[in-house]
């Protein structure tokens, strides 16, 4: 799970550390080099304060006692009272001009060799100490005149600054951290709010979130959550609807189906007995019309699924369904005819809601047809609109009827339909984005138009 | 006795057609709630079975006109919808009894029984009068303990005389209620199945009154 808080947090904290990290290596490099100088230039200040002695003119008898002197005194640097333990990281010596050493400092390294560059140079001893030093040549005496100092003092001040700077600033952010913790906690308030106020919802409530005070960053948050359950609302309702009519309707089929089958029992002839079962039959075919029909709608329904849209050659597609519901109408001694609109037309459909949408108008027409009647299949093209007309020559509809007519279960009064089929064309072209109309027609019965948008 | 069945389901009300007809009630049938009232306004039912979705005009309304124009004619709803707001506007708009369908058919005639019990004014089941015993639950008839064997006409036209005793029904009324709109009733035949009635029972069973109708009396 990630935590806003502890993202901010991290985020900010890393930003901080980064930040003072830089200025650390900033400051050490900066401390380092400002050392460096000061501590150079005390080496060569010291180095000429040795020359300025040396350059004494003294008599060679005087020199050496000069020599001796320094030694002697030098030579008493010790860790006491008088001294400090750092004297041994601090020396100087100076050489005669055949090698010889004329005054150092006890502390004073050995080298292999004595140094020869002048100037400043890095050098380690026999001991592996590492000094820097500063080498300087008094031509007039031929001395080499060498200060030198470990690094570790150096190092050791640096270390020391180092620290006194960093652990500061290392606190200083663990207590800013903290502070930030609970700024970022306050901060985010109106949203712990809100989690609470949706924690303590009733977890069937679809009611809209009301948060008081609302912050405009969860405005958007609280529009959306809202929107989404006035659409779960609208959906429940439509089902809980849709189920409730469903199942009042499930009601006759099943009453007709128990009365004839109390009949039945109750039968006191061959003939009785028989007439029962037809009607047992013919209630059966009914109920699984009418189940039939709620699964289509059911499976119409949601929107989450729809079938794929396909381009689609309308005149082909109503020739093949009409292939297969010819012989049905036959039977029902029913007369088809179809008039094609010549050139193909092409729409945006699926060939199954396409089926469906036709053979639910074409039962219908039949339903309401009188004996020989002719349904006429009709195909043509207006405005972008492809229009697909059944006619039949029943008794057309009244107004009443026209008011009611895509309503579900509404059935016009005809004992064979359950009232869905108009409400499932009224679903496919609502898909299909058309639309349905029945009128009468003008010469007599009742025509339906499904129009869809003809797509090049 | 004489039932209208108003229902627009043809394959229901075939099956309740059938049945009724069986229990011995002259069964009318209509499918829309306008022919419906006319015909519960100008004719002579004992009975109506009401369904309430139905063309024309809503079943409901068809009671409430009925009862406006101050009939006590039994009637039972029959229909699809369940809901307790639906049984109260039923039986606040006048019906006597509501049945959801689906139903039992028993349960539908034994509710149709008690109707007519009651709007005869008897509590008991089976009709008892000056030594003849009548039960509508098997339509079996006896006359001083013993059983008497009558034809449907016989049995549904002694009902009527006894639903209850002591009222006067003319020969039309009488008629109607044996024969419906389905059968056509010979001239004298009414005047045959009472005269088969006199001789099963007793001659002063049934008394004519004569230019008004029949009676069977009171007992005193």
């Amino acid at each position: 799970m990630t935590s806003i808080r502890r993202r901010t947090l991290t985020l900010i904290i890393g930003l901080l550390l980064t930040g003072l990290a830089v200025l650390s290596v900033f400051n050490l490099h900066d401390s380092n080099h400002e050392i460096a100088e000061v501590y150079d230039a005390q080496l060569a200040q010291n180095a000429r304060l040795l020359q300025g002695v040396m350059r004494m003119p003294l008599a060679s008898k005087d020199h050496s006692q000069l020599y001796q002197a320094f030694n002697q005194a030098l030579s008493k640097a010790k860790p006491h009272v008088d001294g400090h333990p750092y004297e041994s990281k601090i020396a100087f010596q100076v050489w005669s001009p055949n090698n010889e050493v004329l005054v150092h400092t006890a502390s004073a390294p050995s080298f292999t060799a004595p140094p020869t560059q002048p100037g400043f140079s890095d050098v380690v001893d026999l001991n592996g100490r590492q000094w820097r030093a500063f080498l300087l040549e008094d031509p007039q005496n031929n001395l080499r005149i060498w200060v030198g100092e470990r690094n570790d003092v150096r190092t050791d001040l640096v270390d020391r600054i180092v620290r006194h700077t960093l652990w500061p600033n290392v606190l200083g952010s663990l207590i800013l951290a903290a502070m930030v913790w609970l700024a970022i906690g306050w901060g985010l308030r109106p949203l712990a709010n809100m989690a609470q106020t949706l924690r303590a919802r009733h977890s069937g409530s679809l009611e809209p979130l009301q948060l008081t005070p609302l912050p405009s960053e969860l405005e958007p948050m609280q529009a959306a959550l809202n929107r989404m359950l006035a659409q779960i609302q609208e959906v429940l309702g439509r089902e809980r609807r849709f189920i409730a009519d469903a199942a009042h309707e499930m009601r006759t089929p099943l009453a007709v189906l128990r009365v004839h089958a109390q009949n039945l029992m109750e039968a006191g002839t061959e003939q009785e007995r028989h007439e029962s079962l037809q009607f047992l039959i013919s209630s059966v075919d009914r109920a699984s019309r009418l189940v039939n029909q709620l699964l289509t709608i059911a499976r119409l329904e949601p929107k989450s699924n729809p079938p794929p849209l396909q381009r689609i050659d309308l005149s082909e597609t109503v020739r093949n369904s009409l292939v297969e519901l010819t012989p049905w109408l036959l039977s029902k001694h029913l007369e088809l005819a179809f008039e094609d609109g010549a050139q193909p037309l092409h729409v945006m459909a699926s060939i199954a809601t396409i089926d469906i949408a036709l053979g639910n108008l074409i039962t219908n027409a039949a339903n309401f047809s009188p004996e020989n009647g002719v349904i006429t299949v009709k195909l043509s093209q207006a405005e972008g609109w492809c229009l697909l007309c059944v006619e039949d020559q029943g008794p057309g509809i009244d107004e009443v009827d026209q008011a009611r007519l895509f309503e579900r279960f509404y059935s016009r009064g005809n004992p064979e339909g359950a009232g869905l089929g108009l409400a499932i064309v009224n679903i496919i072209a609502t898909r299909l984005g058309g639309r349905i109309a029945l009128v009468n027609g003008t010469q007599g019965g009742t025509r339906a138009t499904l129009s869809i948008p003809a797509c090049a | 006795m004489r039932l209208l069945l108003i229902e627009d389901d043809v394959a229901l009300g075939e099956g309740i057609h059938q049945a009724l007809g069986r229990e011995g009630y002259t069964v009318d049938w209509l499918k829309d709630g306008c022919s419906a009232l006319h015909a519960l306004l100008s004719e002579t039912f004992d009975v109506a079975v009401l369904d309430l979705g139905l063309p024309r005009m809503d079943g409901l309304e068809v009671l409430r006109s009925l009862r406006d124009s101050g009939s006590n004619l039994p009637v039972l709803i029959l229909t699809a919808r369940d809901a307790t707001e639906d049984r109260i506007a039923g039986l606040d708009a006048g019906a006597d009894d509501y049945l959801v369908k689906p139903f039992d058919l028993a349960e539908l005639k034994a509710r149709l029984r008690a109707l007519l019990r009651r709007s005869a004014g008897r509590a008991k089941a089976v009709i008892e009068h000056a030594g003849i015993s009548l039960n509508p639950g098997n339509q079996q008839v006896s006359y001083q303990g013993q059983p008497v064997a009558l034809t449907p006409k016989e049995y549904q036209l002694l009902h009527e005389l006894l639903s209850p005793p002591g009222r006067v029904m003319t020969r039309d009324q009488l008629i109607q209620l044996l024969y419906g709109w389905n059968e056509e009733a010979e001239s004298n035949t009414l005047e045959v199945h009472i005269h088969h009635l006199r001789k099963k029972f007793s001659t002063d069973l049934i008394r004519t009154i004569r230019g008004v109708g029949y009676l069977v009396e009171e007992c005193r």
